[in-house]
């Protein structure tokens, strides 16, 4: 994630509390690939861009904020970078919420005892936070799972306690 | 050692595995987003401390040297070719270090730690941070035990004591390794542990300095840490600070150890690379603002711990190399002005002969007297003093036909001194050699000797006093004080055997005479 989008999106956030906003704004970007490529174009004026980037605002009852943030893209050549400033938005928006939005890998189908268990101990980690599970099966963990939430991860596979014990016995210095 | 069998190997194991404490801990992971040429850019590692380790995926190690407000920028230990985008990195929330212990001795490793002389794996007793303070004021103390080279150019004008930073610098091809390699040399059986850390060198290089440590017996108390032009400039930077790391096990121990880096030209030129890929603002000759700090907080990890500490040392031999002689450069004034002297190598000394290519003049140890025994300071009073008046008069009389006798003398006497400062490679000389060179030219006694015939006649007297005369020689050793009747013995041991030689080459003259009548 570079880091220029990261700031477009904690700027954006301060303007554009309300992610439903945002969410149909990139679905308005991402209705024809030319609107994007056209934005993108080298070979397009930039005063072109800017009409362009008006008749699709007021087409689509975009917010006057959101449209200017569009013309700012524009200008700055940053239209790119749309995907990950809003990928970064939504981020930021969970950790202003208290969302939290985890990965929770299986090694085998789970039950619903196992999502149960997997989601009270990420609310213990996490207390007061609304958790969110996107569930995945990896059958290399061998067993267990592995949690993963907001760069932080709770390895209690199979696989993982093996590299552990492998680091133990061969006294890597890691 | 008694055979084990496999099913002991078994039991091992299985008790290693019944009695492993899982460690249900989370950990800090992040994500490649970009990577090459040696730097990995990392997202989501919001707590990376600077100089931590952290692991990728697939079990490479990389250094935090770029902290930003989202990204961190990783120098890799390894391939970059194996590291793609998106690929898992995770803290390990350890400093970057190298694992020490007694076993290290006689080996070769890389700068991680790992063997790389086939000689399997090497069990290490702790692990020590590569970064670390250096020792304060209150934990020193001054330099007073010599550090011998065994060279009597060095050992006898700029003499380098046990906790003190001396750099050897010159041209290429000038003889800087071998002085450093002869020293190493020199320190066998004075309980001295010898590192040599190769930093950018070829590896054919490295691989003589190990053979010339093994031929000579000198591997059993040397460590040779290898961070060749092969290996990533990351492995090359930290080179040097694991040696140092390494040479503190032992000096923390109350052990003396002499470190060299080979040389730290290399080792800028690679931090200058890592600095310029990390995007850091280039300065004088494209080097980064904090060049100076790299080699600063190095050398100062070189010193004499107090008694309260343990008493022990490390002496630093940085080497650095200059470009035609230029030693007002960036890199050598930076060193120049962080160690406690130098030892300047000319390439015109080098290829008029004159080896090792000590330029006397530019040469300086700022320990001096501190460092050398008294028998020593004493016998080389005044070489320092002799040798400028000869550089001087050299100069002066290089075209007038008629000289005065004294204007001679002084010559002929400056001729021998430079012939006496001679040395061939790997032929170390003992305290007691030195010091009976030096009292017999401070005698004049080789004055008179032709030219030609210098080395020869030093290397019999010696060899003579070696064998006739142990006794002193002992004394010299042991008492390591020069007194007047020592002082005499000498001149009267040399001119006995000066006489004996010169009735010797006149009975061979009359009998040459006879036989041709």
């Amino acid at each position: 994630m570079k880091e220029r989008a990261i700031e477009q999106a904690r700027a954006l956030l301060l303007e554009v509390p309300d992610r439903t906003l945002v969410l149909g704004f990139l679905n308005t970007m991402k209705l024809t690939p030319e609107l994007l490529g056209t934005l993108q174009s080298p070979v397009v004026k930039s005063n072109q861009k800017i009409r362009i980037v008006n008749r699709v605002a007021e087409a689509s009852g975009m917010s006057e904020k959101l449209r200017n943030f569009l013309a700012e893209l524009v200008n700055n050549n940053m239209v790119a970078d749309l995907d990950d400033i809003v990928s970064a938005y939504m981020d930021l928006w969970d950790i202003e919420n208290h969302h939290v939005k985890a990965e929770a890998i299986f090694a085998s189908q789970p039950s619903d005892e196992d999502l149960k268990e997997a989601r009270a101990y990420l609310e213990s980690a996490y207390p007061s936070a609304n958790v969110q599970l996107c569930v995945d099966v990896d059958p290399s963990l061998m067993g267990g799972r592995v949690l993963r939430t907001r760069g932080v991860e709770y390895d209690q596979s199979y696989i993982g306690r093996l590299k552990q014990l492998e680091r133990k016995l061969t006294e890597e210095a890691y | 050692m008694s055979s084990i069998q496999a099913q002991d190997i078994i039991s091992i194991i299985q008790e290693e595995i019944e009695n492993f404490d899982w460690d249900q801990t989370s950990r800090e992971v992040g994500q490649v987003i970009s990577v090459g040429d040696g730097i990995a850019t990392i997202y989501g590692i919001d707590h990376a401390m600077y100089g931590e380790i952290v692991i990728f995926e697939n079990g490479e190690k990389g250094m935090v040297q770029d902290i930003r407000r989202n990204e961190i920028g990783v120098i890799l230990f390894g391939r970059d070719n194996m590291i793609h985008e998106g690929m898992q990195v995770s803290r390990t929330k350890k400093k970057a270090g190298i694992p020490v212990g007694d076993n290290f001795v006689g080996r070769v490793i890389n700068a991680l730690g790992e063997p790389i002389d086939g000689k399997g794996d090497i069990p290490s007793s702790d692990y020590n941070p590569i970064e670390r303070e250096a020792p304060g004021i209150i934990d020193r103390q001054p330099v007073d035990k010599p550090m011998e080279t065994g060279i009597l150019a060095i050992d006898s004008m700029f003499p380098i004591g046990r906790g003190q930073r001396e750099l050897i610098i010159g041209d290429r091809q000038t003889g800087k390794t071998s002085i450093a390699v002869d020293t190493i040399l020199n320190q066998k059986g004075k309980d001295v542990i010898c590192i040599y850390v190769a930093i950018g060198q070829k590896a054919t290089t490295v691989g003589k300095v190990q053979h010339t440590l093994e031929e000579n017996g000198a591997m059993d108390y040397s460590i040779i840490l290898s961070a060749t032009a092969a290996d990533p400039a990351s492995l090359q930077y930290i080179a040097p600070y694991a040696g140092t790391a390494l040479g503190e096990y032992f000096m923390d121990k109350g052990k003396d150890v002499l470190i060299i880096y080979d040389d730290l030209s290399k080792h800028a030129v690679a931090y200058r690379e890592i600095s310029l890929l990390l995007e850091r603002s280039p300065g004088r000759e494209a080097y980064p603002g904090d060049v100076f700090y790299l080699h600063s907080r190095l050398l100062e990890r070189s010193s004499h711990l107090s008694d309260e500490k343990g008493g022990g040392s490390m002496t630093a031999l940085p080497i650095i190399e200059t470009q035609n002689g230029d030693v007002s450069a960036y890199i050598s004034t930076n060193v120049i002005s962080i160690t406690d002297g130098q030892i300047f190598l000319e390439s015109s000394l080098f290829f008029s002969g004159m080896r090792p290519a000590v330029n006397v003049g530019l040469s300086v140890s700022r320990v001096g007297g501190a460092a050398q025994t008294k028998a020593m300071k004493k016998a080389s009073g005044s070489i320092r003093v002799d040798l400028a008046q000869y550089r001087e008069l050299e100069i002066f009389t290089q075209f007038a036909s008629d000289l005065d006798a004294t204007t001679k003398a002084e010559l002929d006497h400056g001729s021998a001194l430079m012939q006496l400062l001679k040395q061939p490679l790997s032929h170390p000389m003992s305290m007691a050699d030195q010091v009976i060179t030096l009292v017999l030219a401070n005698h004049r006694f080789f004055d008179s000797v032709p030219m030609k015939l210098v080395k020869e006649t030093q290397n019999d007297i010696l060899a003579m006093f070696n064998k006739d005369h142990r006794a002193l020689i002992g004394e010299l050793s042991d008492q390591k004080v020069l007194t007047p009747e020592i002082e005499q013995q000498i001149v009267d041991f040399a001119e006995e055997y000066k006489a004996s030689r010169s009735g010797d080459a006149t009975a061979e003259s009359s009998d040459a005479v006879v036989a041709e009548a």
